[in-house]
């Protein structure tokens, strides 16, 4: 039995470390870099969601980083246009963001497997020029720049500080969410619907709405992170939510761990910081390729050797080290 | 050219679970040897080891030839057809192609006789000329199994496994089928492998049987031997109808 | 209605390039029930290559049955080496290999040849032909007959050869196939060969229009995408045909619809995608059991 409770108590204390570091980091770290942890917690989100849709009801997106850019833009216009204060338009736009999912889980409805991955691309490949194209509205091109958030009088923090503070309690937030509610009753219906779609159907799981609504949630999520990421870099560019983004978010899901949501802050990073890594030591002109470069053979080293990514390779490790120990994830199984 | 098979110790395990028990048989050339058994006796396992389409520990040769290291295309190549339960037929080709998969089954051996050898099944199987261009998935079961069975015949097979071919058949169409094994046999100079669970029937064509429960050999001789045998009943009723 | 049958001509010209992409999509979604989003790559791989050879000095005659065999070892390189060992896996392990292969193929050929874009004179000329009013440039014409001729081939090949009836076979029931002697495996890195080598023609016929560029597939591939779905995944008449209606579908849509010019003619191939996955996910030629999950 020692075995059995050994493992949740070290993701506890891993759990607890990583918070405590979170933390504490903006006050060890310059501006900077708490602007990029800033960046690192947004794209967390985004990850996430994809963790929550593809990860565990099943449904492969390729085309994340539109709900991502989504969320940025509807918040960005709210704020910029239409003069919202930004929490206001942070909520609105994961709103939004949320029918957004809804209408491109339409499709699933009628189709599963790898024609929906595709649908999701194009819509991906389709949101730059869109964007560019309503340019009176989203600043076509050359994007649009946003105020940066001011930290609310009677605070002793920095801009860079507060706000990467927020994004870090709406993290926490959306993990204890998600994994609640995936933990419950809806975690095993959506299991049934990724392994046994027609089985689930018959034993009363209402797939249908089902399908849609993760869609929707996954798309409000990967929005609000959208959204927070936009006030952090205090811009939308349509350049920066080109379809590679949403193979770079699909990358990070798969090589954290698809249905882990520690994985999905190992992705994150990997999406954050990797580009940034690359870039310091082949140059800045062709860094972005070497990046995708990189990503494919990392996406295919952890397909063909520990296909529950980082996280699922780190809990088997710790488990190895405990005699006796036969847990090995703490995530169900894929049935076949 | 012989024909015989020497099937000896074969284990096949469904993941951890072993369900051959090292079981065996022997063939001569030109014998039907019917497996008879219940359903999940490991009839279908046994002929698959021999076609190598599932893993499976122990000696395999057929006319002295070693193929328990071989995959299923090479032992195919060697002469071993196969007519898997449920046909294994390609619904959306038609026919016509169906029969040309069979043909070349065995690359390209037996070319100048292609087409003679055509010509003799749709003589055998004259339904089947009807139905050339027509998509294989459009044909009865019967038909299907016909199908099925002229083409492993067209890929020149010495040794013919036949599994479960009265499943899902009219009796009246079982019956035809099972008199003309004795036929085909002597035809296309055969050694057929039966695997069927209506024992009366295969028992009624075969010279030799084998009678498998829960994935062990309980009892093998001649067809009428094996047809009075309390083993063959005690396959089918279980243990306690034995004693 | 001149302006009309010009457009129609000029869409039917780049419908060429999307029918023979599509056919590609199609014939390994066939044989692995992968949707390859690096088809439009492994098309711009061919294209430099071509160039490249062509900058070397190479005559085209020579250079092109290298660019298609390189091609064919390509394709069936990657099947073997990176597909293979996800065949039957989830769904999820499919995409992860094509969006592996999409990213790392595209940042390689910008690794490898630069951003700056090339240009590759087509072997037909530039020569402007006209019938009545409506002009048509030898180029078009060359490469319309090339795609047919190629798609002429590849439909005698899945109809009459050996090979494509076994590659047909394994498409539909592998483990019958194999008590036919047949190895699956080769077939199946064939089919991705034979996909590989039309993916080529299409990037060398649309190479004089796009110019060689690391994103010059990216339009094509997504319309070849939606060809693919028009004609339902699995059917290679369906794609081709698809392939040409999209071609004009698009050429139309951006003359006479207002603001679907230019980037966002890429709203057409998505219409079409999402609408017809919505209402006939098995496409409009192909048939129900025909399509894979």
């Amino acid at each position: 039995m020692t075995t059995m409770a050994t493992i949740p108590r070290a993701k506890a204390l891993a759990w607890a470390a990583m918070a405590v570091v979170a933390i504490v980091a903006p006050y060890v770290v310059d501006d900077y870099q708490v602007f990029q942890l800033a960046r690192l917690t947004t794209t967390a989100m985004a990850v996430a969601s994809l963790v929550l849709l593809t990860g565990w009801s099943g449904q492969v997106s390729a085309g994340h980083g539109a709900f991502f850019g989504v969320g940025a833009y509807a918040a960005a216009i709210l704020i910029v246009k239409a003069g919202l204060p930004w929490p206001v338009a942070v909520v609105l736009a994961t709103l939004v963001s949320f029918l957004a999912g809804l209408l491109a889980g339409l499709p699933a409805l009628r189709i599963r497997g790898i024609s929906l991955a595709l649908i999701t691309l194009v819509l991906a490949v389709l949101l730059p020029p869109l964007v560019v194209r309503f340019d009176g509205l989203t600043g076509g091109s050359t994007g649009m720049p946003l105020p940066p958030v001011r930290t609310p009088a009677g605070i002793q923090l920095s801009g860079a500080q507060f706000f990467y503070l927020v994004t870090l309690a709406v993290l926490a937030a959306v993990l204890v969410l998600l994994a609640t509610v995936c933990r419950g009753r809806t975690g095993r219906s959506l299991a049934a619907l990724r392994d046994q779609p027609v089985m689930a159907a018959t034993a009363g799981v209402p797939t249908a709405k089902l399908s849609l609504l993760v869609f929707g949630a996954s798309g409000a999520i990967a929005g609000l992170g959208g959204a927070l990421n936009a006030l952090a870099i205090q811009s939308v560019v349509p350049d920066s939510y080109t379809f590679t983004v949403s193979l770079a978010l699909l990358t990070g899901a798969v090589v954290g761990g698809i249905r882990s949501w520690a994985g999905a802050l190992i992705g994150a990073v990997f999406v954050v910081y990797l580009p940034q890594v690359i870039s310091d030591s082949v140059g800045d002109s062709l860094a972005s390729h070497w990046t995708q470069v990189v990503y494919a053979v990392l996406l295919l080293l952890v397909l063909y050797l520990a296909p529950q990514g980082l996280a699922g390779l780190g809990t088997r490790l710790a488990a190895v080290r405990i005699p006796g120990a036969r847990l090995t994830s703490t995530t169900p199984r894929r049935q076949s | 050219m012989s024909g015989a098979l020497l099937v000896a110790d074969l284990r096949a395990w469904y993941g951890k679970v072993e369900v051959l028990h090292g079981v065996g048989l022997t063939a001569e050339a030109g014998e039907i040897v019917a497996l008879v058994g219940p359903n999940g006796a490991g009839k279908t396992t046994f002929l698959r080891g021999i076609s190598r389409t599932v893993h499976t520990t122990g000696r395999i040769l057929v006319d002295g030839t070693d193929v328990d290291r071989l995959d299923a295309p090479a032992v195919a190549r060697l002469g071993v057809g196969h007519v898997p339960q449920g046909r294994g037929t390609f619904p959306e080709l038609s026919v016509g192609e169906n029969l040309r998969l069979g043909s070349l089954a065995r690359g390209r051996r037996f070319r100048a006789e292609r087409g003679a050898d055509l010509d003799r099944l749709l003589e055998t199987f004259p339904i089947l000329r009807e139905f050339l261009s027509r998509p294989a998935g459009a044909l009865s079961g019967g038909q299907q199994q016909m199908l099925a069975l002229a083409r492993a015949l067209l890929g020149r097979p010495t040794w013919l496994l036949v599994d479960e071919p009265s499943l899902g058949l009219a009796p009246s169409t079982t019956l035809d089928l099972f008199r003309m094994f004795d036929v085909l046999r002597s035809d296309w100079g055969l050694t057929i492998l039966l695997a069927e669970q209506n024992a009366r029937l295969s028992l009624e064509v075969a010279d030799r049987a084998v009678v498998l429960s829960t994935g062990r050999v309980t009892f093998q001789g001649s067809a009428a031997e094996v047809a009075a045998s309390p083993q063959l009943r005690a396959a089918y009723l279980g243990k306690e109808a034995a004693a | 209605m001149i302006e009309l049958l010009q457009q129609v001509v000029n869409g039917l010209s780049t419908g060429c390039v999307y029918a023979a992409l599509a056919l590609a999509i199609s014939v390994i979604y066939q044989g692995a029930g992968i949707l390859n989003f690096a088809q439009g790559e492994m098309a711009t791989v061919a294209a430099y290559s071509a160039w490249s050879l062509d900058a070397l000095g190479w005559p085209m005659w020579a250079a092109l049955p290298v660019v298609f065999a390189g091609a064919a070892v390509l394709g069936a390189v990657i099947e073997r080496l990176l597909v293979r060992p996800v065949e039957g896996a989830s769904v999820l392990a499919l995409v992860t290999v094509s969006t592996a292969l999409l990213l790392g193929i595209n940042g390689l050929v910008t690794v490898l040849w630069g951003t700056d874009p090339h240009s590759l004179a087509g072997p037909f000329g530039t020569k402007a032909l006209s019938a009545g009013e409506v002009t048509v440039t030898s180029q078009q014409l060359g490469g319309a007959a090339t795609v047919l001729v190629v798609m002429a081939a590849v439909g005698l090949f899945f109809r009459f050869s050996d090979v494509g009836l076994r590659m047909k076979a394994v498409s539909q029931n592998a483990d019958s196939a194999v008590l036919l002697g047949i190895r699956p495996g080769r077939m199946r890195a064939a089919g991705w060969a034979l996909a590989a080598v039309v993916g080529a023609v299409a990037g060398f016929v649309a190479a004089p229009a796009t110019g060689v560029n690391p994103e010059m597939m990216q339009t094509p591939l997504l319309m070849a995408f939606a060809a693919a779905a028009l004609g339902g995944f699995g059917s290679r008449v369906g794609a081709v045909v698809g392939g040409l209606a999209l071609g004009v579908l698009t050429a139309l849509a951006a003359r006479y619809i207002p603001g679907l010019n230019g980037d966002l003619a890429l709203s057409v191939p998505f219409g079409v995608i999402f609408l017809v996955l919505l209402l006939r996910p098995h496409g409009l030629f192909s048939r129900g059991s025909a399509v894979r999950a």
